[in-house]
């Protein structure tokens, strides 16, 4: 029996080492590297596939995964101990990362124009109620949908960067590289850090804005005349601020870089608490506006209505009256 | 009056030979149009295609770019050391990670991104007696014109 059981470990065992082996083979062959014939090949390939991508998200995560590539070129340069060649990837790698860069900033400043657009949209809408009810329901849902999307989108720039950040840590922390491919690596870590900013700061938007329609939709629920409590925009914002302040607890190694983040955001989050009750506050007040003059109109229809009644009634006993006058006769 | 008729005669002579010269010219015009090749380098000759339009050329790299409207291709040259399947394996992991493989042949791939907006490849490795000559076609896959690129690749010629 013992012997039976060991040939069949050992048998799985080849099999496995084996099949291995091979997969190992077929990457070798599969990879391309800077030295690769067909690497220029590959970035006209990467550039043709940016240029025939529209959406904003979809090329800031094409170039997120390109300067992946780039990074991971690095790593076998400097394994290779092609340190000229790497230098050289670096600095194609920091040109990557400025792209991705100005990609969140371009789709950050769409997105404020487009909710700027949404916002007076709404509000036409609002002085004709009841109408476009349907479309709105279906575009809010959209809406959503994109939200969704686009947070799922930023998580995994926001992971990816962590994950190079790693690297270049790493690669920082080798001994066997010359000054010059350190100051660089450095840099690129820098910069690193920069996007890695962007990302929370584009995040923290988000949340400002799911946080914000929240408010509306419990407002809207709440409705015609309740001003909404300013102590619930304090507690979501007392709310949010752990939260924020949780996703900074990370590992020991970068305590100081936490802190100054912690620190920005908490300073960038007191200045969107501002600016949420500055505008919840002139939200308020036009819905109370608005309210007022609802409760005009009803007043006025309910005026109209009871003075129709009257006269109605008035008739329909003038009616009563000749007809008796009538049978009298 | 015979005189007349016989200056007549030569005025119509010489207008029809004139015409008809003029009517070569134009032909022999066209087919030097058409027999002008859109590109040519010392592996491989593109005769002129409709459409068709010289993008970019990198002459170091031996990488050039043609472009018909939202179809885009990538010729490049690759010794004959490295196989069918290596080049394929290669231009395939150029793309994006999200890549789905359509039909694949022995000279021949075509795939599709698998994103938001999808774009679909095809790749065509032709033979030279010097080398390989690979050609790479990206198209948006709402722009996707198959015959667009056939004609394209039907009109490389090998030196």
């Amino acid at each position: 029996m013992n012997m039976k059981k060991w040939l069949t470990i050992t048998t799985l065992s080849v099999f496995f080492v084996g099949s291995t082996a091979y997969a190992n083979e077929n990457e070798e062959e599969t990879s391309i590297t800077p030295e690769d014939e067909l690497y220029d090949t590959s970035l006209l390939i990467e550039e043709t596939e940016l240029a025939f991508t529209e959406d904003q998200i979809e090329r800031a995560l094409l170039l997120d995964e390109f300067a992946d590539d780039r990074l991971s070129e690095i790593e076998v340069l400097v394994e290779a101990g092609n340190l000229e060649e790497a230098e050289t990837l670096l600095e194609e790698y920091q040109k990557y990362l400025d792209r991705l860069e100005s990609e969140l900033e371009e789709k950050e400043n769409n997105q404020d124009v487009a909710e700027e657009e949404e916002a007076i949209e709404e509000d036409d809408e609002g002085e004709v109620p009841d109408e476009n009810e349907e479309s709105t329901e279906e575009e809010q849902e959209e809406s959503t949908e994109d939200q969704d999307e686009n947070e799922q989108a930023e998580d995994e720039l926001r992971e990816n960067a962590k994950q190079r950040t790693i690297k270049l840590q790493a690669l920082l922390e080798r001994e066997d590289l010359p000054e010059q491919a350190k100051a660089g690596i450095a840099k690129a870590l820098e910069n690193q850090k920069r996007a890695e900013e962007n990302y929370l700061r584009a995040k923290g938007k988000e949340d400002e804005e799911g946080q914000e329609e929240n408010q509306e939709k419990e407002d809207e629920q709440v409705e015609e005349v309740s001003l909404p409590d300013e102590d619930e925009y304090t507690e979501n914002e007392e709310t949010s601020e752990p939260d924020e302040s949780k996703e900074t607890d990370q590992p020991t190694e970068k305590v100081e870089n936490k802190k100054q983040k912690a620190e920005e955001k908490a300073a960038k989050a007191q200045e969107k608490a501002e600016e949420k009750r500055k505008k919840a506050e002139e939200k308020a007040e036009e819905k109370i506006e608005k309210a007022q003059k609802k409760l005009e109109k009803a007043q006025e229809k309910a005026n109209k209505k009871a003075e129709k009644a009257e006269e109605k009634g008035d008739k329909s006993k003038g009616k009563g009256n000749n007809q008796q006058k009538g049978q009298q006769r | 009056m015979k005189k007349i008729y016989i200056g007549c005669f030569l005025l119509v002579l010489i207008a029809c030979g004139q015409a008809e010269s003029d009517a070569n010219s134009v032909k022999n015009a066209t087919n030097a149009d058409q027999d002008t090749p859109l590109y040519h380098n010392e592996l491989f000759q593109i005769c002129a295609v409709d459409g068709w339009v010289l993008e970019e050329e990198i002459s170091e790299d031996q990488n050039v770019s043609f472009r018909n409207e939202n179809t885009r291709v990538i010729i490049t040259t690759a010794s004959n050391d490295q196989s069918n399947d290596a080049l394929k394996s290669k231009i395939l992991s150029s793309f994006s990670k999200k890549v789905e493989v359509i039909e694949e042949n022995k000279n021949y791939l075509s795939l599709e991104t698998n994103r938001d907006e999808n774009i679909r490849g095809d790749l065509y490795i032709h033979q030279g007696s010097n080398g390989k000559v690979v050609l790479v076609f990206m198209t948006p896959e709402q722009d996707y014109d198959q015959t667009k690129i056939h004609t394209f690749n039907e009109n490389i010629e090998l030196f």
